[in-house]
């Protein structure tokens, strides 16, 4: 009862009220303007959070997660284009909407159905995380080996575009975590003798490198061209009416737990729970022969899953350190430099610290709903700034970002180079999301590993009789069969069709 | 892409194949089974067998008619130019100093993506390049205490 009492005097405090303000304003600028995502929001804000309390900290790069996330809708109904991969579904009923002069509804109708959405999961969070926790104090190292294996399995399902190279991709990320001194043994690998790689490569770069500046390099690729809103003369949020709700709760609901339960798996994200529920939503719905020509419940089922994911992707990032998709990679980050390791010790030890980031994701959601709906007019006017400007200033938000870490130049370079390896894995469909999963589970795998055969004296066989381990063994197993089984019934059936 | 993807397996089959031998380097004073060096045979294995088998698809599949086009020329011509000025920056940050070097450099790159000269937009592009720099400046060093050279 004190640490929850603690925990809410934190969240209270004017500073993290106003900072979880900023970073909801900025997320949603991030999330409306194409280009810019989320998970770039919170890895520019993270040397923001250097000089803030841990509370005002993360409550910042909640608001820039909930932001971006539901601000991603602005440019999907306006520009037909998604703001954020969360919103590729929203696009398919949100821009025929406006087409038909409904773009308040539309805009309206995400706004509300977000807040359920991320309040939901908000609940789910605090009503788990604790629990999880708890259980968690009994993990040994075979436990947390077998979760970050679980961690690593989900690049084969996120991997949508190529399984194979996702996995080449989640393998150099694992390859990279080895540079640096081994933690087992003290043996210095892979620093040819440069001091600063004596302690591995810092998360913070490679992170900005990978999702922010790989995304500018993108941007310069089509710098020059125009965007064309449709009319928004004298546009404010509708939102629809309470039998319009009342009749789509199933929807709502369905979508909701879908987009919970996706945050909590580690490594899947807004746009898988957004299109699992958005084909749910189908199958629910009374006109499904609408979706795709202005229909609402899509509208409904995407953006309500999409912000679910916020408070499910906590869970395990709080619980057990792992991330629940590439934005909770970067918000721990944000944990490590306050000198916080995630994980069920926070709990034990800091709860006050836990409560206090609770607090802060409900207040994001609610500051979410309510920036977005009072400003939204200036939110659309936003979308017109043009890109030869903003670009060079994200890249030296970016460089602020890198330099702040350790002030070291070294650190600015790596998240160059890691811009390049983004870039270039973002083309040829080898994806960044799973070399950052790669990157902080390889050597969270390789770790545990090497501790339980050592401390079970190289006895294997503890890996299938100890319960819980065998159980997230099986299921990571199943994670990567079932797409390589999908995956050859579909080339039989193509071959057959042809 | 299939140009792309066989250049990008042959490069990685080499990067992993100079990490391996780099790995037999690695000291091991405790003879272990599951020593330093065990996982990153079994990873850059991996990667190596992995990127065999993405050669071995990205050759059989057919070549295209025309790789790429005059568009994806231009933006690839972009990205260089981008990536230039931004190691440039970069390499000069500590020697100018972040806001010089920043206000360089933001003018530099908008008006290369800008590309024409409109004295408006010009003067709007190095007012911002003057302006933001320095807010940002005095917003991350005072205010957040952040370190900046």
């Amino acid at each position: 009862m004190t640490a929850l009492i603690q925990g809410l005097i934190g969240a209270f405090q004017p500073e993290a009220i106003l900072f979880t303000a900023a970073g909801t304003i900025l997320g949603i600028i991030f999330g409306a303007l194409p280009g810019l995502t989320s998970t770039m929001a919170v890895a520019l804000l993270i040397p923001v959070t250097f000089g803030l309390s841990p509370v005002a900290g993360m409550g910042m790069l909640m608001g820039a997660f909930c932001g971006g996330t539901a601000g991603g809708s602005i440019s999907s109904t306006l520009l037909r284009i998604p703001g954020t991969p969360a919103s590729i579904c929203t696009t398919f009923d949100a821009y025929p909407m406006a087409q038909k002069g409904q773009a308040g509804l539309a805009l309206g109708t995400s706004l509300l159905v977000s807040l359920i959405g991320g309040l939901f999961s908000a609940g789910i969070l605090m009503f788990i995380a604790p629990k999880l926790a708890r259980f968690a104090l009994g993990f040994g190292p075979t436990e947390y080996f077998s979760l970050a294996v679980l961690g690593l399995t989900v690049i084969a399902s996120v991997s949508s575009k190529s399984l194979l190279k996702g996995v080449i991709a989640g393998f150099i990320g694992v390859f990279i975590s080895f540079i640096g001194t081994d933690p087992v043994t003290g043996m210095v690998r892979y620093s040819f003798g440069i001091p600063n790689l004596l302690s591995g490569l810092n998360l913070l770069p490679v992170l900005i490198g990978l999702f922010a500046v790989s995304k500018a390099l993108e941007d310069a690729e089509t710098i020059g061209s125009s965007v064309k809103l449709t009319s928004n003369k004298g546009l404010k949020g509708e939102f629809p009416s309470f039998v319009t709700l009342l009749e789509r709760k199933w929807i709502i609901l369905s979508s909701a737990v879908i987009g919970t339960i996706v945050g909590i798996l580690p490594g899947a994200g807004c746009s898988i729970a957004s299109f699992v529920s958005y084909d749910q939503a189908k199958r629910l719905s009374k006109t499904p022969e609408e979706f795709g020509k202005g229909c609402i419940d899509g509208v409904i089922a995407s953006e309500t899953s999409n912000n679910a994911v916020t408070g499910g992707a906590l869970v395990p990032m709080l619980t057990l350190g792992i991330p629940g998709d590439s934005t909770t990679a970067v918000m721990l980050g944000g944990l490590l430099i306050h000198g916080l390791r995630p994980g069920p010790l926070l709990f034990k030890d800091t709860p006050e610290i836990i409560y206090g980031i609770f607090a802060m994701l409900l207040l994001a959601n609610v500051f979410m709903f309510a920036f977005q709906y009072f400003g939204i007019r200036l939110f659309v006017k936003m979308l017109k700034i043009p890109r030869y400007m903003l670009t060079p200033f994200i890249l030296v938000m970016c460089t602020i970002g890198a330099y702040g870490v350790g002030g070291s130049l070294f650190d600015v370079f790596v998240m160059m180079v890691f811009g390049v390896i983004g870039y270039i894995f973002n083309k040829l469909h080898y994806g960044v999301a799973p070399v950052v999963l790669g990157f902080i589970l390889g050597g969270m795998a390789e770790t545990h590993f090497r501790r339980a055969f050592f401390m079970y004296r190289g006895d294997l066989g503890v890996f299938v009789t100890r319960p819980v381990t065998l159980l997230l063994l099986v299921l990571s197993l199943l994670l990567i069969a079932i797409p390589i089984i999908r995956n050859h019934k579909q080339s039989k059936k193509n071959l057959t069709a042809a | 892409m299939r140009k792309a993807d066989i250049a990008t397996s042959l490069t990685m089959i080499c990067v992993s194949g100079f990490f391996l031998i780099q790995t037999t380097k690695i000291k091991d004073a405790s003879g272990a089974i599951l020593g330093p060096r065990f996982f990153p045979y079994v990873v850059l294995t991996g990667i190596i067998l992995l990127s065999l088998l993405v050669l071995f698809y990205s050759c059989r599949k057919e070549k295209a008619s025309s790789e790429e086009t005059t568009l994806d020329l231009q933006g690839r011509a972009k990205v260089f130019v981008t990536l230039l000025i931004a190691f440039i920056y970069v390499a000069l940050l500590e020697k100018l100093g972040f806001v010089f070097a920043s206000v360089l450099f933001m003018s530099a790159l908008g008006l290369f993506f800008y590309g024409k000269f409109d004295k408006k937009k010009v003067l709007n592009i190095f007012l911002f390049s003057a302006v933001a720099p320095v807010a940002l400046f005095f917003l991350f060093t005072k205010f957040f205490h952040t370190l900046l050279p």
